[in-house]
């Protein structure tokens, strides 16, 4: 019967005084576990995408939504550009930019986006092939390896695409060309992980069939067989893409006037993703801090349900502490105890808080992969939620401290003479 | 054997103190300090226990003089070489009865000893009670258990405060000769203080205390 299990087994004695205790604990600890894994979870996410791109160029519109639905293919995009307008920075040769990446949005499959592009955009996220061949003529697709896992895709498979990012048997394209899956790409961990790429060329063909664009093209382009998916998009001068993803060569003061230039000049606008993102961030970080100021709330309340719960069992408790003083324990091991009840009901709070926090994540990661396609990790141990522990030892001892102090000041004379 | 010699005691801020008789009690020999209600009886006993520490004086138990015992020492002497019954049945209200009569060694230093602890409920016939919690036990039963825990540790003291006053005559009698005989049987010194005239017959040496004297 160590001092431990003596603590153990006081604090089942009471089980409604520890549970309260315990579950205000769990509250407090729950809710600032939850905010430090959520923070993660999202600056890992949009982190991790921001895959070094500087500017992204697209149609006028939300600043924030231009980016979540280029970058993170969260939303719908802003509109279309004239793809004569960004031609210049596809050019490999242009002296700022380093990387261009085009892409055409709007189409998905079974709730998975279809990004029309080029091979650059497998630069842009160091992604390579897995299984099968890069595409070499319109509607070839390279799956990204979770949505090809998700849709059970095989090299060969082919499918119907719809309209916009929600799964409606109504907006499929019935009467267009099926796409024809080529190639998987090997895990990156990015949002390339999420996608269907196919070449630019591919909407253009599906919606050449199907009359989604407002006026009918000569008939030479409407089976796909003249694209020519590997030269430069410069070969076609009356279409349009949806946005251009930009990584300017080092950190140029040429690339932020570019980006003023175009806000300015054009119809179109440009948005830089890290000035975005710490934008979004402060919003979010508003509700974050008012949820982790809740969460101090609660973990004071739950210090002084535990020291009630131990000040108020000191009378009741006062004959067994006189009787362990008088059976030979030290005052030493009567202020170990109460401490030890303490920081115990403080440490099973923050440890059950945890295991909540960790189970709403999973249902959190449930509920974003299934309304973004986004991969969330539920079964994350952040060194801070080891702090959380080492923090409830600290406040269940201060909790205790002063119980314990009157515990190990028993009057053992007075209280078995009584 | 326990001696002790010009035993005082004054509360602190109070004018009186008090003088004790001196008393020299042989290994598994008896006495009975008997005496009216604030006569000092529950103070004698705990300079006895140790709970208290003596203004002046000695008490020595088998030639170790433990009034001079501080702190820690003191603790540990007590809880290995005294077993105390109080008048109040004290327990830890959270463990079972075996596992008041464990903590009891543990707290005194001694290693546990399922065997010992068994037989001593059995020798005092609770040991049905062993898994019980001793708060639903009957007062006899209950003052039985501290008893049992009085012996766990083989003391060579054992002292009892107001053991029957709270007990009918049927009860009372049973817990003075289950006092007698374990001490007898452990050859340990057994002091008991009371105000309970029923215990008179059993003791052959009985010290009657009166009020409070001046001791100077």
């Amino acid at each position: 019967m160590s001092l431990f299990t003596l603590a153990w087994r006081n604090l089942l004695y009471r089980p409604w005084t520890t549970a309260l205790s315990v579950l205000l604990a769990a509250l407090g600890a729950g809710l600032i576990s939850i905010i430090l894994l959520l923070n993660w979870q999202l600056e890992q996410q949009f982190d991790r995408n921001l895959a070094g791109i500087d500017l992204v160029v697209g149609a006028k519109g939300s600043p924030l939504q231009l980016m979540m639905s280029s970058m993170y293919h969260i939303s719908s995009p802003t509109g279309n550009v004239p793809l004569a307008g960004v031609l210049p920075f596809l050019n490999p040769e242009h002296p700022y930019i380093e990387l261009g990446v085009p892409l055409s949005l709007g189409d998905s499959y079974r709730g998975r986006r279809i990004v029309g592009t080029r091979p650059t955009f497998l630069d842009l996220y160091d992604a390579s092939l897995a299984e099968g061949d890069m595409w070499s003529s319109v509607m070839d697709v390279v799956a990204g390896a979770t949505a090809a896992r998700e849709l059970a895709l095989e090299v060969g498979d082919t499918f119907r695409s719809s309209h916009g990012l929600i799964e409606d048997d109504d907006l499929t394209h019935r009467d267009a060309p099926a796409f024809r899956v080529m190639g998987i790409l090997a895990p990156t961990g990015t949002v390339a992980d999420l996608v269907l790429l196919t070449p630019t060329e591919s909407l253009w063909a599906v919606h050449d069939v199907h009359g989604h664009d407002d006026h009918d093209h000569d008939g030479e382009h409407r089976d796909g067989e003249h694209y020519n998916v590997r030269g430069p998009l410069s070969e076609y001068t009356d279409r349009s893409i949806t946005s251009v993803l930009l990584k300017f060569r080092g950190t140029s003061v040429a690339g932020l006037n570019m980006q003023r230039s175009i806000n300015e000049n054009t119809e179109m606008q440009a948005v830089t993703p890290s000035i975005q993102l710490a934008e979004l961030y402060a919003t979010v970080g508003q509700g974050e801090e008012v949820l982790r100021q809740l969460g101090y709330v609660v973990v004071g309340v739950s210090i002084l349900s535990i020291f009630i719960g131990l000040y108020g069992s000191l009378d009741r408790r006062r004959g067994e502490l006189a009787l362990l003083r008088s059976l030979g324990a030290a005052p030493g091991k009567l202020f170990g105890l109460l401490l030890l009840e303490g920081t115990l009901t403080a440490v099973a709070g923050a440890l059950a808080g945890l295991l909540v926090s960790h189970l709403g994540l999973v249902f959190i990661a449930r509920y974003f992969s299934e309304a973004y396609r986004y991969d969330f990790r539920a079964l994350v141990f952040l060194p801070e939620e080891g702090w959380l522990l080492v923090a409830a030892v600290v406040v269940g001892a201060l909790a205790a401290a002063v119980p314990a102090f009157r515990a190990a000041r028993t009057d053992v004379h007075r209280t078995l003479a009584g | 054997m326990l001696e002790t010699h010009d035993l005082t005691y004054r509360y602190p801020g109070a004018a009186l103190s008090f003088r004790f008789p001196d008393l020299q009690v042989a290994a598994g020999d008896r006495a009975l300090l008997l005496g009216p209600s604030g006569a000092g009886k529950s103070t004698w006993l705990h300079l006895l226990a140790g709970v208290l520490t003596p203004a002046g004086g000695r008490t020595r138990l088998d030639g170790t003089d433990y009034s001079a015992l501080r702190g820690a020492a003191l603790d540990r002497f007590r809880g290995r070489n005294i077993g105390l019954v109080f008048q109040r049945a004290y327990f830890l209200e959270a463990l079972t009865v075996t596992e008041n009569l464990a903590l009891a060694r543990r707290t005194a230093g001694l290693p546990p000893d399922t065997r010992l602890l068994r037989t001593t409920l059995e020798g005092l016939g609770i040991d049905r009670y062993a898994d019980q919690r001793p708060g639903r036990l009957s007062v006899g039963e209950q003052q039985r258990v501290t008893i049992a825990r009085a012996l766990v540790n083989r003391p060579k003291l054992i002292l009892a405060d107001e053991p029957t006053s709270a007990l009918d005559n049927r009860n009372a009698s049973r817990v003075s000769a289950l006092l007698r005989s374990r001490a007898a049987e452990l050859g340990a010194v057994l002091v008991v203080v009371t105000h309970d005239e029923r215990l008179r017959g059993d003791f052959p040496r009985v010290v009657e205390l009166s009020e409070p004297a001046p001791a100077n």
